[in-house]
């Protein structure tokens, strides 16, 4: 044993496993930490090839190795740059690194190696790595989503240039009135697009940077389908398609806000790509889930695109074939809200019949429970909700008025003529007051309040609203139950008699 | 057969040049129809490369604004097999993708980045078909 070795003590004390190694490569000294980190004791070290702590696939190359040290040693890492590994008594390896100092003695050239258990450090930069590269993809993801929609924006923008450089030759060649209107309501259409464009944006912005944590609740689904019925009906009616509701009485668990997010998108793509027919959402309890169908009679979808369709769906940097307005990103972010509800989704499709997007829930219970009645009694009470069928053809003061009266809160649908106003009526639940512009499209607005109220078999008040010079037409007219209102409108007027004609 | 514009000195009925547009959005192509017809020409507009290389087969066109992104067969293919026949210009909202700079490689006159204002579409079209 040599005798001018490092002090013993020092020896057992190193954190690292000290093992120290003549010029056969024999083991002469072992410590403490050695037997820990190789699980050897030391007896069984003492006189072995250090090859024994060597990995298989290493120890042919090893006794070359220390030759090669031999020839010039010198204090230095083993295997810069390399993963290097142990083997433990069991078999297993271990992570390491190693560092190599030559000793001389009156015995002869020894080589003390410094052994560290790796294991956590490399885990750890397995981890980044791996975090590294989630990171870089997700930026990747929405660096492309972002590109690809700021591209998708170019579209609407060139539709709505070119419609204002119509009217305003229009305007200069003191065209027709009706002509330039109808160019305007053409730009309408683009403006929904670019919204819905941007809508998408942010959904991607809130849900991809993790911002949003599910907050899953009963959920009543007819109220959900009620929400999302007012909330598309225009859409369709505008497009002349029926949007349907099937009435059903399940309870589910989810989050009410990104479940309706996934499936109004579904109704928004429908609506889109459906030409003319229907729009159906229905729900169906499937043992302990419920499925909820979105169903259209559109253009479908080409079989070899079904499975992809939920896949995010541009690579910029390669090829946009493939491309689908709108609806590959859309869907992308259902997948991704569908992903962190844990609700499946799937989707059918027939090209040239139409499609059905489906997403499944978790179901509760199919009676309303007396925790749903309550909901709906304190939405009811919580907001006063009024029901306003509201029909004026005129955009600008639709929107100013509907705004007023929503303010108010009261809860409004709202159609250009007659003929939405009929088709709202069979969406929404009865209500309460009509307000309409006499001056209409088609049927005047007598004429409409007085089909409503035939078709609902019930006198609901409304209140007419015109210019000076119908007022002596709507008396002759005779209607019941109703009230003359003059342009311009006042709001505070409007909202304190719809109060008092239903006090 | 065209619009009639006019009459020339002759009483022979003078034709409005031909543009076609081949675009999969609808409300684009809807506002380059309107615009086109409002400069002078008559439009021709198709949402499929199929359906337009059907009609071109039959009719004379005076050129065609071709998206190079269409669904089924793409603004590339259409370019090819109507064998570069047609004074064609690109108008799309992708300018650097690789159908776009192939259709360019292969012959299109023009390259326009949607938006396009009216006055360079209409400066493009004087240059390549009066009207």
């Amino acid at each position: 044993m040599p005798t001018d070795l490092p002090d013993r003590e020092l020896l057992e004390a190193a954190p690292d496993a000290m093992v120290v190694v003549d010029q056969q490569g024999e083991i002469v000294l072992v410590n403490r930490q050695t037997e820990t980190i190789f699980g050897y004791q030391r007896e069984e070290l003492i006189g072995q090839l250090v090859e024994i702590l060597v990995p298989d696939q290493a120890r042919l190359r090893h006794p070359a190795q220390r030759k090669s040290f031999a020839k010039a040693p010198h204090q230095r890492p083993m295997g810069q740059g390399l993963e290097l590994s142990g083997r433990h008594a069991s078999g297993r390896e271990i992570p390491v690194e190693i560092s190599l100092s030559p000793i001389n003695s009156d015995n002869g050239s020894f080589v003390v190696s410094a052994i560290r258990d790796a294991s956590y450090r490399r885990e750890a930069a397995h981890q980044i790595l791996e975090a590294k590269q989630a990171a870089e993809d997700a930026t990747r993801l929405k660096s492309r989503f972002l590109a690809a929609a700021s591209h998708d924006l170019r579209q609407p923008l060139q539709s709505i240039g070119l419609y204002l450089a119509i009217i305003q030759r229009q305007l200069e060649k003191k065209d027709d009135v009706d002509d330039v209107s109808d160019v305007t309501k053409k730009m309408q259409s683009s403006l929904t697009v670019m919204g819905e464009l941007l809508d998408t944006l942010l959904d991607i912005s809130k849900f991809e940077s993790g911002g949003v944590e599910p907050e899953l609740t009963e959920v009543t689904l007819q109220i959900l389908f009620d929400q999302l019925s007012a909330d598309n009906s225009p859409q369709a009616v505008g497009k002349g398609l029926d949007l349907v509701i099937v009435p059903c009485n399940s309870i589910i668990h989810s989050d009410p806000g990104m479940l309706q997010r996934i499936i109004e998108n579904f109704v928004t793509n429908a609506i889109r790509y459906t030409e003319q027919g229907s729009i159906t959402i229905s729900a169906s309890e499937v043992g302990e889930s419920v499925r909820i169908d979105v169903t259209d009679t559109g253009i479908g979808i080409p079989q070899k695109d079904l499975n992809h369709i939920f896949d995010e769906y541009v690579q910029i940097d390669n090829d946009v074939r493939d491309r689908r307005k709108g609806l590959g990103l859309g869907l992308a972010i259902v997948k991704h809200i569908a992903n962190m509800l844990d609700h499946p989704i799937e989707v059918q499709s027939i090209e040239g019949n139409g499609s059905t997007f489906s997403v499944f829930v978790p179901l509760v219970s199919s009676e309303p429970s007396t925790q749903a009645a309550a909901q709906e009694t304190t939405d009811d009470d919580a907001s006063d909700a009024l029901s306003i069928l509201f029909v004026e053809d005129d955009p600008s003061v639709a929107e100013a008025t509907e705004m007023l009266l929503e303010m108010a809160g009261m809860r409004v649908h709202h159609g250009a003529d007659g003929r939405e106003a009929m088709k709202l009526i069979n969406n929404i639940s009865r209500p309460d007051l009509i307000v309409s512009d006499y001056r209409l499209p088609g049927d005047n607005g007598v004429e409409v309040v007085k089909k409503v109220r035939e078709q609902l078999g019930m006198s609901i008040p409304a209140i007419m609203i015109t210019g000076d010079t119908s007022i002596k037409e709507i008396d002759q007219a005779g209607l019941a139950d109703s009230v003359i209102l003059r342009k311009p409108l006042n709001g505070d007027k409007l909202i304190t008699l719809i109060h008092e004609m239903l006090a | 057969m065209g619009n009639v514009a006019g009459f020339n000195d002759l009483g022979n009925a003078i034709k409005l040049p031909i543009i076609s547009v081949v675009d999969n959005d609808a409300s684009i192509l809807d506002a380059l129809k309107l615009t086109l017809e409002d400069i002078g020409y008559e439009a021709k507009c198709f949402s499929s490369g199929k359906r337009f290389l059907e009609y071109a087969a039959k009719n004379h066109i005076d050129l065609v604004i071709l998206d190079p992104h269409l669904p089924g067969i793409n603004g590339v293919d259409v370019f090819v097999k109507m064998e570069a026949s047609i004074p064609t210009v690109i108008l799309t909202a992708w300018p650097t993708a690789p159908l776009t700079l192939e259709l360019v490689e292969l012959g299109a006159l023009e390259l326009m980045t949607k938006p396009v204002s009216l006055d360079t579409l209409q400066r493009v079209l004087e240059l390549h078909v009066p009207s």
